[in-house]
C-alpha cells in the first residue's frame, strides 16, 4: 500500500487517482480515508484555534481538507474536476456508511436524518434518513448522470453552484436547472412512499 | 410516477426546466400547449413541479450538515447531570459545565461530536479506558466521574476544575523555573501512574493540563486523540493518520510509526521546554515545517538560568530516537524532583547535620532495555553492588533476596526504608545498548527522601564490573563510611571479564535464585560455560560449587566432586571471594570436617559474605548464643526472604527458644506461605511443645502426609495404626527420607530397638540433620543411652 504520510501526500492523491482511473478498488479506499482523515484533522486544528467557537463550520472543514489537498497538488495535480468528483463521492460514501453504522449499532436515534423543507405547511419539520436520500440518488444517477453529478458535488461535495459549474464545464444556469429538476425528482421520490418498495 | 422511460426522461426534463422559467401562472397554459395530448408527459411535469414547490430549500445546506450536532442546552439532562453553561467547543467535541443531581457537585461534561464517534471496538476501547481512569485516582490526573451517550454521542464526565489551562498560565507571566518544575512534576507523576496502568494520553500540550485557581495543575482528556484514529487496531496508528497537536508531537508520532508512552515523554518535554524556554522547541511558519523540525531537528539549547539536570531531563525527553528517550516517565519524574531540590542538597551535603548512613539497600536495577530477556543483566548489576558494598564492615547491606522483593515496586522510598530498617536505599537503571552499558544510580535518604546523588554513566560493556565497583566506592565516600586499606583496594582491583562471560554468569545466578531443580541446573550450564569463555572466572567457579552442591543435598545426599573441585578453583584464583570461603565451608560440613569448615566460614565472615554454615556450626557444637547473634544478623540484612527467616527459627529451635522460633516462622510464612522447611520446623516445635493436635493439623497437608513428621503426630496422639501406616508407606519409598526424623517417631511408639536402627542408618548415610544429633531436643529421652553416645561420638564434634 502507498505510504500516507502528511509529507508524502502532495504525490499520492494523484497517484491514488490514477490507480483509482484503472480500476484498483484500494486505491479508491485509501483515497477515502485521506479525504476523511484530512478533514478530521482540520477539525483537530480548529479546536485548537477557536476553542471558544461553538459550533463547525463543516462546509468550511470539508473545504479546508480539500482544498490543502489540491493545494499541494500544484505540479501533479491536473484535474481539478476529477478531484472535486471523488471528494464528493467520498463524502457520500462516508456520510452513508456513517449513517449504516449507526443504524447497525441500534443506538437511540440511530441513522442520520436529514430535515426536508417542507412549505405545503406540514406541522412538523419532515425529514428523512440519509441513506434513502443516497439510494434515490442512486437512482437519479442511473437515469440522469449529469444530474446525479450535481446533487453529488453540491449536496455531498458542499460545493456552490459556480463551483459545480466550473468542475462540470457547464454554465452556471444549467446546474441551477439540473439542481432544481433533480431536487423535485428526489423530493418526489423520498416523500411518495417507501424507497425500497420502488425497485 | 415512473412512466416516463429513459427516452422520455429528457423530453420530461426539458418541458419541466422550461416551465419552470415561467412565473407559476402562466405555467398551465403552456403546459397545455406543449405537452397537447401526451398526458403521461403532463402527469410527470405537473407532479414534479408540486415536488419542486413542496422542496422549498431542501438539500441547499451541505449533508454533513445532517451531522451536526444541537449543542446541548441549559437545563438539558442526561442522566444525572443537569447541563449549566457551555464552557467551550470545538472540533472535539463541546465541554459543558454540568451539576451532578445526584450528588450535588459540579462536573465537566465533554460530549464528543457525532461526525468524530467512532463505533465498535474504538468505541468500546474508548469506554475501557475510561473505566481505567476512572479506577486511577492521582491527584494531577483529571478524575473521570462517569462515562455515557446522548443520542448516539458518548460523553464523558469529569470533576469541574475553576480555572485555565497552562497556555492560559503561561502566558499570564513569566515564570521561574522551580515554579515550572514545582507545578509539572505532580502532572509527569500522573501521567506515570497512567502509563503504568497502561494508558497513553498521545496528545499533552498546554491546553490538556488544566490549573485550578489555586495553582493545581490537572493532565486531561486522556485518550482521545487515539478514539479519533482512522484505524481500530491495536494501539497503532495508520501510517499517514495524525492526531494530535503538531508542535508537540513526538517524531514518530508525526512520521505516522505506531506510539507509546515514550510518545508522550517527548510530548511532555516539549511542553516542558516551552515552560522553561517561554517558547515552542519547534516553531516554524507552517504545519509542514514544523513537523520537519520535529523528525529532524534538536531544539535550541536552554539557556543557563535552567539547572543543568533540568536541561538534561529535558534533552532526554526530546531525543528524536525513543529508545534514546527516559524509558519510563517514572524516571523522568524522578529526575525532576532531583532537580528540583538540587540547590538543597548542595547545601545539605557538606554540612553534616543529618544522622551518619549505616546501612543500605540495593533496589533492584531496573531493566532500561525492551527486551524482558536482558531482566538478568540489571538483577546482576543490583547483586554487583550489593556485593560490592557489603564487603564494607562499616555498612550493613540488606541481601540480595529481601532487595529484589522490591522489584516493580510502587511503594515509596520511605516506607521501603521502614520496612528494611535502613537509613539509604541505592536505585538505578540498566541499558545495555549493543557493545555500551548504561547505569543510572542515585542515593536517596529513607526518611527523607532526599537525593543525596545521583550520576549517570554510559560504559563499554567490557567495564562494566569496573563501573560497579566504582559506584560501590563513590556511594561508599558519599556517606563516609570507613573503608580499611584492604576494602579499598578489593574494590579497586577488579579483575577484567568479557563481557560475554559475565553474561553467561549472569544468566547463572538468575537461575541459581531460582531454588528448584531445574533452574539449578541451568545455573550450572550457564556458570561452566562463563569459565569456557572465562577459564580465571572465580565468582563462575563459586556459583557453580554452590549450585551443584544445592541440587545434591536437595536430595539429602552429599556434593559430588565437581562441587568441590570449583570451591578449590574459585578460592585458588580469588583468595579474596567471601562466596568461595562460604561454598567450601559448606562441602566441608558435608564432610564433618567441623574445623575446617568453621574456618572457611570464619574466611568468608571477615570478607563480608554472609555464611549460613556458620551459624549452624556454632549451633551444633553448642554455642547456641552465638548462632543466635549470627543468624539474627543474616535475618535482619535480609528481612524479606523467608529462607533466612526460617534458618533463624532453626537456630530458635535447637537453642530450645520455642515461642520466639514460632514468632519468627511466622514472620517466614507470612513471606512466603508455601516455604516447606517454616511450616515443617513450626509442627515440629508444636510437637516439641507437647502439642500435637497442632502439629497434626499442619502436617495434615500433601506435603506432609505420608511424612515422618505427622507419624511422630500419630504416635503422640495414640493413634499408633495411623503412626504404622505410614512409617510402613515410607520404609518403602525410594525417594529420600528424613531418616532421623523416622527414628524419633519410633522412639516416641516406645520402639527404642527400632529408632537405634533406623538412628544408625541415618548416621551410616550422614543424613539431613544428623550433625544436629547432638542438640536434638527430640532426642532428650534417649541421650543416656550408650547407643546415642556411641553414635554422637562418631560425629567428632570438638568439645
Amino acid at each position: 500500500m502507498t505510504s500516507l504520510t502528511t509529507n508524502g501526500q502532495a504525490g499520492t492523491v494523484s497517484v491514488l487517482l490514477r490507480a483509482w482511473g484503472r480500476g484498483d478498488l484500494r486505491a479508491r479506499d485509501d483515497l477515502a480515508s485521506l479525504v476523511y482523515r484530512e478533514m478530521r484533522r482540520r477539525a483537530g486544528a480548529h479546536l485548537q484555534h477557536e476553542r471558544n467557537d461553538h459550533t463547525l463550520q463543516p462546509t468550511a472543514l470539508v473545504h479546508e481538507a480539500y482544498m490543502r489537498l489540491v493545494g499541494q497538488e500544484r505540479v501533479a495535480w491536473r484535474n481539478r474536476a476529477h478531484f472535486f468528483a471523488i471528494a464528493s463521492q467520498m463524502m457520500r460514501r462516508i456520510l452513508v456508511d456513517h449513517a449504516r453504522e449507526r443504524r447497525a449499532a441500534k443506538r437511540p436515534g440511530a441513522g442520520v436524518k436529514v430535515m426536508l423543507d417542507d412549505r405545503i405547511g406540514a406541522a412538523a419539520p419532515r425529514e428523512c434518513e440519509l441513506i434513502d436520500l443516497d439510494q434515490a440518488l442512486t437512482e437519479l444517477t442511473h437515469i440522469d448522470p449529469r444530474q446525479g453529478q450535481v446533487v453529488e458535488l453540491r449536496y455531498f461535495g458542499g460545493l456552490s453552484e459556480q463551483e459545480v459549474a466550473e468542475v462540470l464545464s457547464i454554465s452556471r444556469a444549467t446546474v441551477t436547472r439540473e439542481w432544481q429538476t433533480a431536487r423535485a425528482w428526489l423530493y418526489r421520490r423520498i416523500t411518495a412512499r417507501p424507497v425500497q418498495t420502488a425497485l | 410516477m415512473t412512466a416516463a422511460g429513459a427516452g422520455d426522461w429528457d423530453r420530461v426534463k426539458h418541458v419541466f426546466q422550461a416551465a419552470l422559467e415561467r412565473s407559476p401562472l402562466s405555467r398551465s397554459t403552456f403546459l397545455n400547449e406543449t405537452c397537447g395530448q401526451d398526458a403521461a408527459l403532463r402527469a410527470e411535469v405537473e407532479s414534479l413541479l408540486a415536488a419542486h414547490e413542496a422542496a422549498g430549500a431542501s438539500f441547499e445546506r451541505p449533508a454533513v450538515d445532517a451531522l451536526v450536532d444541537r449543542p446541548l442546552q441549559r437545563g438539558d439532562r442526561l442522566g444525572s447531570y443537569e447541563i449549566v453553561e457551555l464552557l467551550g467547543a470545538g472540533g472535539m467535541g463541546e465541554v459543558h459545565r454540568a451539576f451532578d443531581t445526584k450528588l450535588g457537585r459540579d462536573v465537566a461534561l465533554k460530549v464528543l461530536p457525532t461526525l468524530l464517534t467512532p463505533s465498535g471496538e474504538r468505541l468500546a476501547r474508548f469506554q475501557r479506558e475510561a473505566r481505567i481512569l476512572a479506577s486511577l485516582t492521582h491527584p494531577h490526573l483529571l478524575t473521570v466521574h462517569d462515562v455515557g451517550e446522548v443520542e448516539g454521542r458518548p460523553y464523558l464526565v469529569t470533576e469541574f476544575i475553576d480555572g485555565g489551562t497552562l497556555k492560559t498560565w503561561l502566558l499570564a507571566e513569566r515564570r521561574t523555573w522551580r515554579q515550572a518544575v514545582e507545578l509539572l512534576s505532580g502532572v509527569a507523576d500522573g501521567l506515570a501512574t497512567a502509563h503504568a496502568a497502561g494508558i497513553v494520553h498521545r496528545d499533552i500540550k498546554p491546553d490538556n493540563i488544566l490549573i485550578s485557581k489555586h495553582g493545581y495543575a490537572k493532565l486531561a482528556d486522556f485518550g482521545l486523540a487515539k478514539l479519533f484514529d482512522a484505524t481500530g487496531g491495536a494501539g497503532a496508528t495508520e501510517p499517514g493518520m495524525i492526531v494530535g497537536t503538531i508542535a508537540y508531537m513526538s517524531p514518530e508520532h508525526a512520521s505516522g510509526s505506531p506510539v507509546d508512552a515514550r510518545s508522550d515523554i517527548f510530548s511532555f518535554g516539549a511542553v516542558l521546554y516551552e515552560v522553561l524556554a517561554g517558547r515552542q522547541p519547534f516553531t516554524a511558519t507552517s504545519d509542514l515545517e514544523v513537523l520537519q523540525r520535529v523528525r529532524y531537528q534538536g531544539a535550541e539549547p536552554l539557556g543557563h538560568d535552567v539547572p543543568a539536570t533540568l536541561r538534561a531531563a529535558v534533552d532526554r525527553a526530546l531525543e528524536k530516537d525513543p529508545a534514546a528517550r527516559y524509558q519510563s516517565m517514572r524516571d523522568m519524574v524522578v529526575d525532576l524532583r532531583c532537580a528540583a531540590r538540587e540547590e538543597s542538597v548542595v547545601r545539605a551535603a557538606p554540612a553534616g547535620s543529618a544522622a551518619r548512613i549505616r546501612s543500605v539497600a540495593v533496589l533492584p536495577m531496573q531493566n532500561l532495555s525492551r527486551d524482558p530477556g536482558q531482566e538478568f543483566l540489571a538483577d546482576g548489576t543490583t547483586e554487583a553492588l550489593i556485593s560490592s558494598l557489603a564487603q564494607i564492615h562499616d555498612l550493613d547491606v540488606i541481601s540480595r533476596t529481601s532487595s529484589m522483593r522490591y522489584k516493580g515496586t510502587a511503594k515509596t522510598m520511605r516506607e521501603i526504608g521502614r520496612e528494611l530498617g535502613v537509613d539509604a536505599l541505592v536505585e538505578g537503571s540498566v541499558q545495555r545498548v549493543g557493545r555500551r552499558v548504561r547505569i543510572t544510580a542515585k542515593l536517596i535518604r529513607a526518611s527523607t527522601d532526599k537525593h543525596l546523588w545521583a550520576r549517570e554513566y554510559d560504559r563499554d560493556a567490557a567495564d562494566v564490573l569496573k563501573l560497579e565497583a566504582e559506584i560501590a566506592r563513590t556511594i561508599a565516600q558519599e556517606i563516609e563510611a570507613h573503608l580499611t586499606p584492604e576494602e579499598t583496594r578489593r574494590l579497586v582491583s577488579v579483575r577484567s571479564i568479557s563481557p560475554d562471560a559475565r553474561e553467561a554468569f549472569q544468566l547463572g545466578r538468575y537461575h541459581q535464585f531460582k531454588d528448584n531443580d531445574a533452574d539449578l541446573r541451568r545455573a550450572i550450564e550457564h556458570f561452566e560455560r562463563a569459565i569456557r569463555l572465562q577459564p580465571d572466572y572465580a565468582a563462575a567457579y563459586a556459583g557453580l560449587s554452590l549450585a551443584a552442591r544445592l541440587l545434591q543435598t536437595r536430595g539429602f545426599t552429599q556434593a559430588e566432586g565437581g562441587a568441590r573441585a570449583a570451591a578449590l578453583r574459585a578460592i585458588e584464583l580469588d583468595p579474596n571471594l567471601g562466596e568461595a570461603h562460604a561454598a567450601m565451608s559448606g562441602l566441608k560440613f558435608d564432610d564433618w570436617d567441623w574445623v575446617g569448615a568453621e574456618t572457611a566460614a570464619r574466611r568468608a565472615l571477615e570478607l563480608n559474605y554472609i555464611d549460613h554454615y556458620y551459624a549452624s556450626l556454632l549451633t551444633i557444637t553448642g554455642r547456641h548464643g552465638e548462632a543466635i547473634a549470627a543468624a539474627g544478623r543474616a535475618a535482619r540484612l535480609d528481612p524479606l526472604s523467608s529462607a533466612i527467616q526460617s534458618s533463624y527459627a532453626i537456630v530458635l529451635y535447637f537453642a530450645r527458644n520455642y515461642e520466639a522460633a514460632l514468632a519468627q516462622l511466622q514472620r517466614s510464612l507470612d513471606l512466603e506461605p508455601r516455604n516447606y522447611a517454616a511450616t515443617l520446623m513450626m509442627g515440629v516445635i508444636y510437637e516439641a511443645l507437647g502439642r500435637p493436635r497442632e502439629a497434626r493439623a499442619i502436617f495434615d497437608h500433601p506435603d506432609f502426609r505420608e511424612s515422618p513428621y505427622i507419624a511422630r503426630a500419630y504416635a503422640m496422639l495414640g493413634q499408633r495404626s495411623e503412626a504404622y501406616r505410614v512409617l510402613n508407606a515410607l520404609a518403602e519409598r525410594q525417594a529420600p527420607v528424613d531418616l532421623q526424623e523416622v527414628a524419633i517417631t519410633h522412639f516416641v511408639l516406645g520402639d527404642t530397638d527400632g529408632g537405634f536402627e533406623w538412628l544408625t542408618r541415618a548416621f551410616d548415610q550422614r543424613n539431613g540433620y544428623v550433625p544436629w544429633a547432638k542438640v536434638q531436643p527430640a532426642f532428650d529421652d534417649i541421650r543416656s543411652d550408650p547407643r546415642f553416645k556411641a553414635l554422637v561420638a562418631r560425629l567428632k564434634l570438638p568439645d
